[in-house]
């Protein structure tokens, strides 16, 4: 197979100049200073990236936003030139960065065909060949003739597309555009995508969207701060990418976890210092859920309770036993809630309570449910809860902590205590991830939950 | 830039699409259509031949509203062309973040789609000298000529300016003074005989109309027009342009258009940081 692209120890760099003169005024005014202040900043979008790109191949380059990998595109487009390095491309290159680039609004559709595809380098006589069959992708039949300001954006989008892919280029180059249009849409999208892929044509495709890069490329370049962090096989450079998504994650969802606690302790103050001084008296009022401090009527308070017992801290422990905020689907965790009873209790109940972020409540147990009745002397103590395998599926979710009587007046009780994510290898729907394995026949085949996480499948062997 | 300007060759088709489009857009909606660039000289026949006849008579310049006519069509020419092109890369600034094309093919197509309708113009123009009893001579013949060397030097400071426009904004702010500075300095609404052979600024003796000339490529180029179609202000027929000027003009242009193509091809590559 020959080589289609080839980039040799490209960097990139940008000058950002905040207050750099935009004006003829201020250059006059600047002009004498300049050479005494760093005015300019530079910042390398890219450093000393290099990869091939063979022809037939579908490469995805994936990263955070502001890795740099849209930059690396443009600069296979010849959008941005290198500060260093090289790039060579071998075949007509096709861009898809913007669609529908040009579109007039006061011309027709048909005008705006023809002004488009030259814009992207495709010839009248070509476009003319094509006109019916890219009409007809767009599915604007009807329109053809009308100016193009009475088109709606999904008619635009779809209009744009179906030019910039009707011309055969030999490398097409994607950057997020599918995210684009109404689903009916995007998988006809995708469908030519996938066509182009099967005709052997060379592909290079920038997305967020981690699912779309695994079934579509054969190949990807994880891309960070400028830098090729890993390459090879698209499964697994990204999992490498999620691994290292996820442990950022960690880190953010851990400060804020650590921003909203101080914040909170704040607010707190004053009433934990009144409840564990007259911890008696307190009693009574107990039954009255929202504490009087509650910042905001209307607000549904995030924390109350008499305070007699107090939940000095939560963690999630991991595998390993270290605290997270990321979890892995079918990971075993522990909850570890730590209290301060300030005095004895008999009537106890420890509870958690799980929820997604868009609200939905997807488990709570405590431990009056689950007949076990507990008292605490007063001091300090830790309650464990053990999952051996956690098995939610990937999503944001947030964890309610409390300690209450069994009639349920809350000794400590708070909502959305942390947040933590659920990361997985997987992309399957609802909430639960419960151990499965497939058989066709008599084989059992594909993957499994519980290859990996859970020990009780390796036990009976 | 052997390389870019055969990369241009390819781009031909886009540059007509984009005069199209330009042409197009500019009378979409509106009742007379490209009618306008018809019109538009013969209302503006219209109102010199009353201001010129009835308020501001003059009687030394015969034909005085073919006279201002002859002059100030190829200037609205020049002024509309460089006032497009100048914001023609900022104002594409879309394009040139997205798609990969040769970036001259923006001021370039800017100064023919002004030139389309220039022409469309002159062909007003013709009747009108048969009317006022001029006519055209075997001089006209040489306007394909003259309009070449305007395009030629019009190209070249297009290139110049949508380039600087890019790195400073004020360069369309400022365009606005300088063109009618320019306008008041190139003899289009009176005719280069009055100004005077010599005069002393500041206690220097100088040529005027020479400078004029030898400095106002512009100047040489009306002055051109207006021998071939218009004639002598004595009343004259049209004659044959003054060759030694229009020669020196030919050859500023064709040096401006060559600096324009450098500067331009040398920032091209950043356009798309830039804008």
């Amino acid at each position: 197979m020959t080589t289609a692209i080839q980039v040799e120890h490209v960097s990139k760099r940008f000058v950002l100049r905040t207050d750099r003169p935009r004006s003829l005024q201020e250059l006059v005014v600047n002009g004498l200073h300049r050479s005494n202040h760093g005015h300019r900043q530079a910042f390398w979008a890219l450093r000393d990236v290099s990869f091939t790109v063979k022809e037939g191949e579908a490469l995805g380059l994936i990263g955070e936003n502001g890795s740099g990998k849209s930059t690396m595109l443009k600069l296979i487009a010849r959008i941005l030139e290198p500060s260093s390095g090289a790039i060579a491309t071998h075949g007509r290159v096709a861009a898809l960065l913007e669609l529908g680039a040009g579109f007039h609004p006061d011309l027709t559709g048909r005008d705006n065909i023809y002004l488009n595809g030259s814009i992207l380098g495709i010839s009248r006589r070509e476009m003319a060949l094509k006109f019916d069959e890219v009409v007809a992708f767009a599915e604007l039949e009807r329109f053809v003739d009308v100016p193009l300001k009475h088109y709606s954006s999904g008619m635009q989008v779809r209009l744009g597309f179906s030019i910039a892919t009707c011309i055969d280029p030999e490398i097409l180059l994607i950057d997020e555009v599918l995210s684009v249009g109404d689903e009916a849409f995007q998988h006809k999208c995708l469908d030519r995508i996938n066509d182009f892929r099967a005709q052997g044509r060379t592909i290079v495709f920038v997305s967020h969207d981690l699912a779309t890069v695994n079934e579509l490329c054969d190949r990807a370049i994880w891309i960070e701060d400028g830098e090729v962090k890993g390459q090879g096989l698209t499964r697994r450079v990204v999992d490498q990418y999620l691994i290292s998504v996820g442990q950022k994650e960690n880190l953010q969802f851990a400060a804020q976890h650590e921003r909203e606690v101080a914040e909170a302790s704040q607010a707190e103050a004053p009433r934990v210092a009144a409840a564990s001084a007259a911890p008696v008296a307190a009693e009574p009022a107990a039954q009255a859920a929202p504490p009087p401090e509650a910042p905001a009527p209307e607000e549904e308070p995030k924390h109350w309770g008499t305070g007699e017992i107090q939940i000095t801290s939560v963690r999630l422990l991991g595998p390993d036993g270290q605290q997270t905020y990321l979890l892995r689907c079918g990971d075993p965790l522990t909850i570890e809630i730590a209290y301060t009873a300030h005095r004895a209790a008999e009537d106890v109940v420890f509870g958690v309570g799980i929820y997604r972020s868009d609200g939905l409540f997807c488990y709570g147990t405590n431990t009056d449910m689950e007949q076990l009745p507990i008292s605490l002397a007063a001091g300090p103590g830790k309650a464990l809860i053990r999952f051996p395998r956690f098995g939610f599926i990937e999503g944001t979710y947030s964890l309610d902590v409390a300690i209450h009587t069994a009639k349920g007046a809350a000794y400590d009780y708070y909502r959305e205590y942390l947040t933590f994510a659920v990361r997985s290898r997987w992309q399957d729907m609802g909430v639960f991830r419960p151990a499965h394995r497939w058989h066709i026949g008599d084989d059992p085949v594909g993957h499994s939950a519980l290859e990996e996480h859970d020990p009780a499948e390796e036990a009976p062997r | 830039m052997i390389k870019n300007l055969r990369e241009l060759v390819k781009y031909r088709e886009l540059i007509r699409n984009l005069v199209v489009r330009d042409l197009k857009a500019r009378y979409k909606s509106s009742v007379l259509g490209f009618l306008w660039s018809l019109v538009n000289p013969l209302l503006m026949m219209a109102v010199f031949s009353v201001v010129f006849t009835y308020m501001m008579p003059s009687q030394a310049v015969p034909h005085f509203p073919l006279f201002v006519l002859c002059g100030i069509l190829p200037w609205n020419f020049f002024t509309a062309s460089l006032m497009g092109s100048t914001n023609s890369i900022v104002a594409n600034g879309h394009l040139i973040k997205k798609v990969y094309f040769a970036r001259e093919v923006l001021p370039i197509s800017t100064v023919l789609a002004n030139l389309v309708n220039f022409m469309l113009a002159l062909v007003v123009l013709v009747p009108m000298l048969y009317i006022a009893g001029i006519g055209l001579t075997q001089w006209a013949l040489l306007l394909p000529l003259v309009i070449l060397v305007q395009v030629i030097f019009t190209l070249g400071l297009a290139l110049i300016l949508s380039t600087l426009n890019v790195f400073y904004r004020d360069t369309a702010m400022i365009m606005d003074v300088l063109l009618l500075a320019w306008f008041f300095l190139t003899p289009v609404m009176y005719p280069i005989d009055i100004l005077p052979a010599q005069a002393t600024v500041l206690g220097w003796q100088l040529p005027v109309q020479r400078l004029t000339y030898i400095l106002n490529p512009m100047a040489s180029l009306i002055a051109s027009y207006r021998s071939i179609l218009y004639g002598s202000i004595q009343g004259g027929p049209p004659g044959p342009p003054a060759f030694d000027f229009f020669l020196r003009t030919t050859l500023t242009a064709l040096v401006i258009l060559a600096l324009g193509y450098w500067v331009f091809s040398r920032h091209r590559a950043t356009f798309a940081e830039e804008v």
